[in-house]
């Protein structure tokens, strides 16, 4: 019974459509790929985080009316598990592509995925927007096609580090003379390191302390008692978890007092931090990071609406990561406005002019979107926090600081605090 | 300048020491059966987790948990030896145990996946403040699980060069290790003897973990990076050597710790095994293999 009721339902569904040709070709929906790692791979868990960031923002888009300028054309997504496997990227890439037909591709999380996957959407000249991977040349190449509005290369992290170091200096009037370089001895800590060198030198700020260690070391105390020989003003630390907490540790067990500590986001914002480190271990000390959080960021009811969302979809409070995802379909969707077809060169057009300013995306991220000759969007900072409490404060820059909190500086040293 | 030196020499003694008793029981295992335990490094990692799941569920203090963990690991042990390594040794009695070896690497590799899945892929430490006390003698600074971990070590070790050599069960389990032939005319049960001496070496590896614990964070993986520095320790003072273990970890240590401030620090890691390579080459019973030459 119900189902010859349905029947009928969809019969008079289709007359209707097709008495409406026009109608049925403007809401054609407009399918976009996208690349994320769900299994397989540690990073499986931070593209789920992502993933559902992403889905909840096509669910608000389109509740919203879709793409107005597409007749409210809805967005679908078409979702692939990239298994963190680079040869699964390129070839979903081209099979959504070629076979699904869609003219834009987002994701895919990881930079060793992401820089061939892209090379794909190129060749085939559809557009591709970048979320996090920050492999450097992902945009450096020069593609056409791929677009990085919510990421920037690693160095601009180290970058951050030494523009907030400066400018506390200034702010306080009590200026930073001499910088510790501590980082993990891989591609990574070392490109850091290498911004950190030259950065610091500009800045008037003599390095005493220059040291790598191997990732993952079983003891690092040797390393704290050389830095703390050295005493050196800021203290920059470079590193994953396991050594970050490590670290963070014998600083404050070996009483090893300078005016800041700042990590460089990793493990500094790893959610294992603070409770293993210890709240009184990890007071006062500093990190860059990708997003300012709640109190900077959750300013619009744009952005309160993504936050309890979120949270009532996964009981999880969003981070960098889902924000990102978030902002890059709102990102997308005001390019295909402007594109007005669902065609890869119109879009791809569409997005090269993107002018993101004071709007509701831009305020979430904390930074405007545009993109520079080579689709790279310079304007993505990583802000600093200070840690209090056991929780996170943003103090630099100023613009997106916490309002009800100051920042310490230079901190207490560690004998005198309770 | 020279308050940094003492510092780093006494620090390198105190980890040294921690290092020697995580050796200890590898090398007693592998002086007394003749079989290499790859699975070591894990049992360590499951030690830590013990004296972290007792200090958590049962509030007791970091300390207070060694016994518990150690009797833990000491039944570990046994039935390891009982139900596990035994069959398979048994088997290759006539040639050399490569079913053992191999079967330790599976070992290693499940128990640190089932770990990761037990206990997540997080960081870890005990709750509570006692971790991160510490004493102050001028310019010199000991963490609180620094001086526990050295002056235990210390004694567990003296116990079991005691335990060997005073008791009855001791002398059994040294002869067996020199002879197993000889031992077994004499009517010593060398089963019996595997089990004991597999499930003393665990034991005192579970003492090790807990005290390694409050020094650093605890994460599925960590017996890899402790385990391959036990061997190190083992072959280098020598095998059997419950001594050598002991002087061999001290050395590394110091090694490690003082290296450090003369060397870039990613240095000290290949002094390490520059210094093992150096006395397996012109010592190959180890710098304190005496006993067994």
């Amino acid at each position: 019974m119900s189902n010859n009721r349905s029947w009928i339902f969809s019969a008079a569904l289709m007359a209707i459509a097709v008495s409406m040709p026009g109608a049925a070709l403007a809401a054609d929906p407009v399918k976009v790929g996208y690349l994320i790692p769900l299994s397989g791979s540690a990073a499986a868990s931070i593209g789920q985080e992502m993933s559902r960031a992403t889905h909840l923002a096509v669910k608000h888009i389109n509740e919203a009316g879709g793409i107005k300028s597409m007749g409210g054309a809805q967005l679908q997504l078409v979702e692939v598990d990239t298994r963190g496997d680079p040869k699964v990227g390129i070839t979903e890439a081209e099979r959504l592509i070629t076979v699904e037909k869609v003219p834009v591709l987002i994701g895919a999380f990881q930079s060793n995925v992401t820089f061939p996957a892209t090379a794909v959407a190129e060749k085939y000249q559809v557009p591709w927007v970048v979320d996090l991977a920050a492999k450097a040349d992902i945009t450096e190449r020069g593609f056409k096609y791929v677009f990085r509005p919510t990421q920037i290369p690693a160095s601009g992290n180290a970058d951050s580090v030494v523009d907030f170091v400066k400018w506390a200096s200034e702010k306080t009037g009590k200026k930073a003379k001499t910088a510790a370089i501590v980082f993990e001895n891989t591609d990574w800590g070392q490109d850091l390191a290498k911004t950190m060198r030259t950065r610091f030198k500009d800045a008037g700020i003599d390095i005493v302390f220059d040291e790598s260690y191997p990732p993952n070391a079983p003891n690092l105390r040797p390393l704290i008692v050389k830095l703390k020989g050295a005493k050196p003003d800021i203290i920059s630390v470079t590193s994953y978890t396991g050594d970050a907490i490590q670290l963070q540790k014998l600083i404050a067990q070996m009483h090893v007092d300078a005016m800041a500590v700042v990590g460089s986001a990793a493990g500094h914002v790893d959610r294992s931090f603070i409770p293993t480190v210890g709240v009184k271990g990890t007071d006062y000390t500093f990190t860059t990071a990708g997003w300012a959080g709640y109190q900077s960021a959750i300013t619009t009811p744009f952005a309160k609406r993504f936050w309890d969302d979120y949270v009532a979809d996964t009981k999880n409070e969003p981070t960098e990561l889902s924000t990102s995802a978030y902002a890059v379909a709102w990102i997308l969707k005001d390019a295909l406005e402007r594109a007005g077809k669902a065609e890869p060169a119109a879009i791809r057009d569409a997005l090269a002019k993107t002018q993101m300013k004071d709007n509701d995306v831009t305020k979430l991220v904390g930074y405007d979107i545009a993109f520079d000759e080579k689709n790279q969007n310079n304007a993505k900072r990583y802000v600093v926090q200070q840690m209090v409490d056991g929780k996170y404060f943003t103090v630099w820059p100023e613009n997106l600081a916490a309002k009800d909190q100051t920042m310490t500086w230079p901190v207490p040293a560690w004998g005198e605090r309770k | 300048m020279t308050s940094t030196i003492v510092q780093a020499l006494l620090n390198g003694i105190a980890s040294g020491a921690v290092y020697g008793l995580i050796a200890l029981g590898l090398s007693l295992q592998f002086g007394v059966m003749k079989i290499i335990n790859f699975a070591h490094g894990s049992f360590m990692m499951i030690a830590m987790y013990l004296a972290l799941w007792g200090c958590q569920h049962l509030g007791l203090h970091p300390l207070a948990v060694i016994p518990l963990v150690a009797a833990a690991l000491y039944v570990t042990g046994f039935a390891t030896q009982r139900w596990l390594i035994e069959p398979i040794y048994r088997k290759e009695a006539t040639r050399e145990p490569m079913g053992v070896l191999i079967f330790t690497t599976g070992l290693w590799i499940f128990l640190d996946n089932l770990f990761l899945a037990i206990a997540g892929p997080d960081y870890q430490t005990p709750p509570g403040e006692w971790t991160n006390e510490v004493w102050m003698a001028g310019d010199l600074f000991f963490a609180y699980p620094q001086i526990a971990g050295f002056v235990v070590a210390c004694l567990v070790t003296l116990l079991l060069v005691m335990f060997l050599r005073g008791t009855r069960i001791g002398r059994m389990i040294r002869a067996t290790g020199q002879d197993r032939e000889a031992a077994s005319v004499l009517g010593i049960d060398s089963s019996a003897v595997y089990q004991t001496s597999f499930a003393i070496g665990l034991a005192v590896l579970g003492v090790a973990g807990a005290l390694l614990l409050a020094l650093v964070p605890v994460d599925p993986f960590i017996g890899d990076l402790y385990g391959i520095r036990a061997f190190v320790i083992v072959v280098l003072g020598g095998i059997g050597s419950i001594g050598g273990a002991f002087w061999g970890g001290i050395l590394i240590g110091v090694v490690e710790s003082m290296g450090s401030q003369f060397l870039p620090i990613t240095y000290s890691e290949a002094l390490i095994f520059a210094i093992f390579l150096g006395v397996l080459y012109f010592r190959p019973a180890g710098l304190f293999g005496l006993e067994e030459a």
